[in-house]
């Protein structure tokens, strides 16, 4: 740890406080068709593509035609995308000659993108067409971003609106998120990116001489195309020399802009944004960091805007960096206190002028150890899920950090639209609780709260957790869950209890470690990651059409103020508490048991 | 329904048993690949059907999950056409695998 680690974390969660009032600004303008000249810009575009669509932008739905809307074009946008995987072969913009991805990867790629979670358990630069990764995951990058902050507007108009049984177009706030917010904000975000050296071109993969040749170990394949082994197991390999390298292109910069703008996460390349053309220099690797929360921050400030009390949209950003802020220094101070067994092998991990000390382990020597414990931390407290450093290799408590953030629901700052309803959900439940405390009837921003809003606010908190516990519990007693396992024992369990925990809160990010481009874990993460994102959406949108109908209950003496730092603690309060309650017991199994192990010297 | 029957107990089967990633084997649709017991050979390309199922058997749930979820006050018909479809059209899907999940024999 040194003076300039704290200050590049200083000065991220600083200029992201400062972003988020304009941006938020921009949005609510937005949803409110108040963006004078963005309007005017796009205006013709957007009434060519609801005449288009056939689409009529001036009637309202109410929450069930809402979620329909929702659920069919989510539906279309799955098979689209596994058709596109399957047939790729076949269409053009294909020049390495890609085949066709296996049935259950497309499944789970096909799932990963529509849910926003964009878990890969492929390698990009090895299996998907150009045409494949724009047509088909980038357009789902846009489109899945949108329909998260769709469902949260709608749920804003359901606090906003009195006694009205609509909420909101749904085809509107998908145009108009991905038309006003989504794409010029990717559009200058490419830019800053080619012109640090991202790719964007649709030119073949480019093979270059080495300056030096490289002789290596490499393993023999028999006629079936698996790797040999000899008597004992090992395998069998001959000696090979390398005298070129082939250097993966395409449109990089166009996708790695909307990944982390939109929270998706899913990288062009397999290593992520550890990748030196997908993350090129400390300065892209600054803003993807930025883009990560910019927009999930921004919403808060939207939202407050849109209530008319910008104080209630403050509160809910304290809360959630006050989280982040707590626990982004575990991570780090994990990371650079380094491995206890090591120093005793004679390794140095003390910080100098020549070294960056500490776990540099899966790391980039050009990020050191506080660039890539921010990043880990950013992209699990939103549910992004890129990486610029592999979180397997963490130390337990810096792997565990990052694990918590994503198992507390994916709330703190969380994905486009999806964090915020979610914290909403959690901000149901804490004022429900302390209205119990008080003895009066709870209400938040003027909506009461009764037993229908506590049980569609439970099902969107507790089903993810039931997804992650129960998966992960599967994949351990199944023969096909374990197989995957790289390491064994504490560490191999907390690889499943994290791909489990990804999955079922739509982060994406993975633990690596485990290989999980198998059947078994492709199909049972595909259906975790569906059931979060739309078993949670429904619930949220079924409360934006109560609250909706509902009159305005004008605030009284006994009224809990839900702007106050008080609610703020209360609020954390119960975030924590439920985080913990559910998962603990499966940390002490993992990351818990190895630190202890690790101090232990073993 | 026999072939798809088949294949979806073999994919179950080998799930349970296998962590081979099925890409290395089958990489190519048109690549046939053994199973084992009373499945013995499927067509990858026939996986697709199952993968198509498995989306629409749970966009269907989820549709028929939103009347469940309305609010006793709220008015309106709780069940309109599309509720009644996407439900039978899940139930039927579901049924039908759970069948070829314990009863293959009676598609034999």
């Amino acid at each position: 740890m040194n003076a300039w680690g704290w200050l590049q974390l200083g000065l991220y969660v600083v200029v992201l406080l400062l972003l988020a009032k304009p941006l938020g600004l921009y949005m609510a303008k937005v949803y409110e068709s108040r963006a004078t000249w963005a309007q005017r810009i796009g205006g013709p575009l957007e009434r060519l593509i609801y005449r288009g669509a056939g689409v009529d932008s001036s009637r309202d739905m109410g929450w069930v035609d809402y979620a329909l809307s929702m659920l069919w074009f989510n539906l279309v946008g799955a098979l689209a995308v596994y058709a596109l995987q399957r047939a790729q072969q076949w269409l053009p913009l294909n020049p390495r000659g890609m085949g066709a991805v296996s049935p259950d990867s497309a499944f789970n790629t096909a799932a990963s993108f529509i849910t926003n979670t964009n878990w890969q358990g492929y390698g990009g630069e090895n299996t998907m067409s150009y045409l494949t990764q724009m047509l088909a995951l980038v357009v789902q990058n846009f489109v899945s971003a949108a329909t998260g902050m769709a469902v949260l507007v709608a749920l804003v108009r359901g606090f906003v609106r009195k006694e009205a049984k609509s909420i909101g177009n749904f085809w509107v706030d998908l145009t108009r998120t991905t038309l006003y917010i989504l794409l010029p904000l990717s559009l200058v975000f490419a830019l800053v990116l080619v012109s640090q050296g991202a790719p964007q071109t649709f030119d073949k993969y480019a093979t270059v001489a080495l300056l030096q040749p490289v002789t290596y170990d490499n393993p023999k394949n028999g006629p079936d195309g698996q790797p040999l082994k000899d008597d004992k197991g090992n395998p069998v390999t001959e000696k090979a020399t390398a005298t070129e390298q082939t250097i993966a292109l395409g449109p990089v910069a166009s996708q790695i802009a909307i990944k982390q703008l939109g929270t998706n996460g899913g990288g062009y390349y397999n290593v992520n944004s550890a990748h030196p053309l997908e993350n090129p220099t400390p300065l892209s690797n600054f803003l993807e960091m930025l883009a990560i929360l910019l927009i999930p921050a921004a919403l808060c400030y939207t939202f407050g805007r849109m209530l008319g009390d910008t104080r209630e949209g403050w509160a809910l950003l304290a809360a959630m960096t006050i989280v982040f802020v707590a626990l982004l220094p575990i991570t780090y101070i994990a990371e650079q206190s380094g491995n206890p067994l090591l120093n005793k092998l004679g390794a140095d991990q003390v910080t100098s002028a020549t070294n960056p000390g500490g776990n540099m382990e899966g790391k980039e020597v050009r990020f050191g150890i506080a660039n890539s414990a921010l990043w880990a931390t950013a992209t699990t407290a939103a549910s992004n899920g890129s990486v610029n450093s592999m979180h397997d290799s963490f130390t337990p408590i810096g792997g565990l950090i990052p694990m918590w953030l994503v198992q507390l629901g994916e709330v703190i700052f969380g994905g486009v639209g999806s964090g915020l309803y979610g914290m909403i959900m959690f901000a149901v439940v804490a004022v429900f609780i302390a209205g119990l405390m008080i003895g009066r009837t709870p209400e938040y921003l003027g909506k009461k709260i009764g037993a229908f809003e506590i049980k569609m606010a439970s099902i969107a908190i507790l089903l993810p957790p039931l997804l992650v516990l129960s998966g992960t519990a599967l994949a351990v007693m199944l023969d096909a869950g374990k197989a995957g396992v790289a390491n064994p024992a504490e560490h191999g369990f907390s690889e499943i209890l994290y791909a489990f925990s990804s999955a079922g809160n739509n982060n994406g990010s993975a633990f690596a470690g485990l290989s999980a481009n198998t059947p078994f874990y492709n199909t049972a993460l595909g259906i975790c990651m569906l059931f979060a994102r739309y078993w949670l959406a429904i619930p949220v949108l079924a409360l934006a059409g109560a609250f909706a109908r509902a009159k305005s209950v004008p605030a009284g003496s006994g009224t809990l103020p839900t702007h106050t730092p008080l609610f703020v603690v209360v609020l954390i309060s119960t975030v924590i508490t439920v985080g913990a309650l559910t998962f603990v017991p499966a940390l002490a199994l993992g990351p818990v048991i190895e630190h202890l192990l690790l101090h232990a010297g073993n | 329904l026999r072939d798809g029957a088949r294949l979806y107990v073999f994919f179950i089967r080998w799930t349970h048993n296998f962590a081979q990633p099925l890409s290395q084997i089958a990489y190519r649709s048109d690549v046939v690949i053994e199973g084992a017991g009373d499945v013995a050979i499927a067509e990858v390309r026939s996986m697709d059907l199952i993968f198509i199922g498995v989306f629409a058997v749970f966009f269907a749930a989820s549709v028929v999950l939103i009347p469940i979820l309305r609010k006793p006050d709220e008015q309106g018909t709780a069940m309109n056409w599309i509720y009644w479809l996407s439900g039978l059209a899940a139930l039927g899907i579901f049924v039908y695998l759970l069948i070829a999940l314990f009863k293959p024999e009676l598609f034999s």
